[in-house]
């Protein structure tokens, strides 16, 4: 290192034992692909603008691999704040056309048009968006619309498009809000590995036969499809290992493959007559009242081979938790999504989770992710001794996160006792404000003295416990919260997710 | 980590790399040797994994003649970082997610890595990616680029990349017609 520095010194200092140097490379010298991937990364106005750089740079953006149109990317204008409703589609579909005009088509991997108000009066344009598609031999379509006025047709996607050749090049479609006809000309789409369908109106029958249709397909996802009531994996041995299903709400039977490795669920609980190959699992749901009461009793003993466990609910209720000596002997990382709030007094009690520590021996990775009452303060001697359980220690555990670490006695119950027993804990991060995003909740200007409160705590009493040099606490200070939309505090994109529910 | 030695050094060296075997040594146009983890360089290049697969390392140096020391000191510098980076948590339970990114964000430390290095430095740096089929550095750097001219007029990045604009004023207007929703809030 220090000899490399030394000789390139000397090239500056005046040729001494100097190569023949060529003329430094610039941007523009670089290979055309690596140029394409460059632009495809910026938003697509600004690599539209890039045509004016030069003439070497003037049809560069037309091989974006990426198309990505939508109401943020097209049509919004910094500063002027345009609402959604006043843009007419006409604008939008101009745009996206005028694009496509110019587009070479080549190299194009993912055309993605994510723009509410589009539905059948705009099919002649659509249809030659879907055209487009084809002749590029694109990889990704996704066409996420919403129907705004309950007279207004959808869109009808136009799978007569697509014959054997034509459909072979198709890896991934994701349909928002568009009507399906033909369903079983999916069968053209050799190659589908993913689908994905958004508030479509297809039934029990209809979808039986698309799924049936797409032989590899290996990812399969579907929310807001109100008419489905039952969801059957087409054969036992299809080739579906990630099933995603959120918000059908007359949903009521679920029935998996074999080789299912992944489930994400959201919604009302149901029975999910889960194979045993599944690894993760992913479950958010009202429902459950008690996440810990789940674990318990519904899951170690279906479940063997479970890897990774994601639960977000809310813990509104406390169990008394007989495990039956089942374990989750397979589990390395769970992740528990819980939200302690509850309009009464909470009786639940944080401390609870620690007997996961037993249920999972293998665990290596542990999440617990918390919305508290902010209401409640951060402990205090007055609350009491603190309470330690016995030692059964955890040799596994590696990495701990905890977030929305208010300081209250339990949450600091819970975090001493897995300092304490968990001894090859190499990084424990407690963070004092909630990181991931509820829905459901919301935060005020309490919150934010709350995240004063969790950091005081943690630096009092798990620092001072830390002999292993392993936790980290983040630090916020009263001056950071004061007079601050708590919102502000938090991870950035969780505020975009409120800022685009306004 | 990486070997910047005289010619008995790298003999030693190779011994070294002999004796246990999870290395391998590179060779850039300019003749300087590098030692790489041989896990790092099979899982980060297409390239190297194939040479190593097919026997056509040399224990004396694999030749890479198309990469200047500079260049390849990065690249293994980041290869052997990358071996030594455990994946952080927010990576691993992102691997659930179901939305594929067409792009993977960098690190904390890949940022880093990319971001002390100078213009030449990454530019250099990326045709040396792309050589090696380096699809996760390439991935990196490119992004690094488009993050420094992301934001900024047509002007600041001719200015920053050293562009010449060899337009009449007459072809450019007329691009700006063309495309003229793009260059709306100029």
């Amino acid at each position: 290192m220090a000899k490399r520095k030394r000789s390139s010194e000397r090239t500056h200092n005046g040729p001494l034992v100097q190569e023949k140097r060529l003329p430094h490379l610039q941007l523009s010298d670089l290979p055309k692909d690596i140029l394409h991937t460059i632009i495809s990364r910026l938003p697509i106005r600004e690599a539209v603008r890039t045509s004016v750089l030069s003439s070497h740079w003037k049809h560069i953006w037309c091989s974006r691999t990426q198309l990505e149109f939508s109401f943020r990317s097209l049509v919004r204008k910094k500063g002027a704040n345009i609402p959604r409703s006043t843009i007419s589609e006409y604008v939008f579909i101009q745009r996206v056309d005028a694009v496509l005009k110019q587009h070479s088509g080549i190299g194009v991997e993912k055309l993605e048009v994510d723009f509410s108000p589009l539905h059948a009066e705009h099919s002649e344009h659509i249809d030659t968006w879907v055209k487009f598609a084809i002749a590029s031999k694109i990889k990704q379509l996704s066409f996420d619309f919403v129907i705004q006025y309950p007279s207004t047709e959808p869109y009808i996607f136009p799978f007569q498009f697509f014959y054997a050749t034509s459909g072979s090049h198709l890896q991934s479609i994701k349909l928002g809000s568009i009507s399906l006809k033909q369903q079983a000309s999916i069968k053209f789409l050799v190659n589908l590995k993913t689908l994905e369908l958004v508030d479509v109106n297809i039934t029990d029958d209809e979808l039986k036969v698309m799924l049936f249709n797409c032989k590899v397909l290996e990812f399969f996802g579907i929310s807001r499809c109100k008419f489905i009531t039952s969801l059957h994996t087409p054969h036992p041995l299809s080739p579906i290992k990630h099933l995603q299903v959120s918000q059908c709400f007359l949903l009521q039977d679920i029935e998996l493959n074999v080789g299912l490795i992944t489930l994400e669920y959201e919604g009302p609980l149901i029975s999910l007559a889960s194979p045993s190959t599944l690894r993760n699992l992913c479950i958010k749901s009202s429902d459950i009242r008690s996440s810990l009461a789940y674990i318990f009793t519904k899951l170690p003993s279906t479940l063997p081979q479970l890897e990774m466990l994601t639960l977000r609910c809310r813990e509104l209720k406390r169990a008394t938790l007989t495990n039956k000596g089942f374990k989750f002997l397979c589990l390395r990382h769970l992740r528990l999504e819980l939200n302690f709030v509850s309009s009464k007094k909470r009786i639940t009690d944080v401390l609870d989770l620690a007997c996961l520590l037993e249920v999972a021996p293998l665990m290596e990775s542990l999440e617990v992710h918390m919305w508290m009452n902010n209401k409640l303060g951060r402990y205090h001697k007055n609350h009491g001794e603190l309470r330690s359980l016995h030692w059964h220690p955890h040799a596994h555990l590696k990495t701990v996160d905890v977030t929305g670490f208010y300081g209250q006695k339990d949450q600091l119950e819970l975090s001493l006792h897995i300092l304490r027993v968990c001894t090859m804990v190499k990084y424990m991060k407690i963070d004092p404000r909630p990181t991931v995003a509820s829905i459901t909740l919301d935060l005020d200007t309490n919150d934010g003295l709350c995240f004063v409160d969790g950091y005081k705590v943690a630096r009092k009493y798990l620092l001072k416990a830390d002999h292993r040099n392993v936790v980290q606490v983040t630090k916020v200070r009263l001056r950071d919260v004061e007079h601050v939309w708590p919102y502000k505090l938090i991870d950035p994109e969780w505020l975009a997710l409120v800022a685009d529910d306004e | 980590m990486e070997v910047d030695k005289g010619k008995g050094e790298a003999e030693e060296t190779r011994k070294v790399a002999e004796a246990d075997r999870d290395t391998v040594t590179l060779k850039s146009s300019d003749g300087k040797l590098f030692e790489v983890s041989k896990e790092a360089a099979a899982r980060l290049s297409t390239v190297l994994a194939g040479m190593i697969a097919g026997g056509s390392i040399d224990d004396n140096g694999t030749d890479l003649k198309q990469i200047g020391s500079e260049a390849l000191e990065n690249v293994v510098d980041y290869c052997n970082k990358h071996a030594n980076s455990i994946p952080s948590a927010a990576l691993i339970s992102s691997s659930i997610s179901f939305n594929t990114a067409p792009f993977k964000e960098p690190e904390e430390w890949e940022r880093k890595f990319v971001d002390r290095l100078s213009h030449d430095a990454l530019f250099d740096l990326v045709e040396a990616a792309n050589f090696l089929g380096m699809e996760r550095l390439l991935d990196v750097t490119c992004h690094k680029i488009s993050e420094m001219m992301k934001g900024k007029s047509p002007d600041q990045i001719r200015e920053v990349f050293n562009i010449k604009n060899d337009y009449t004023k007459e072809e450019l207007e007329e691009i700006r017609q063309e495309l003229a929703w793009a260059f709306y809030d100029d």
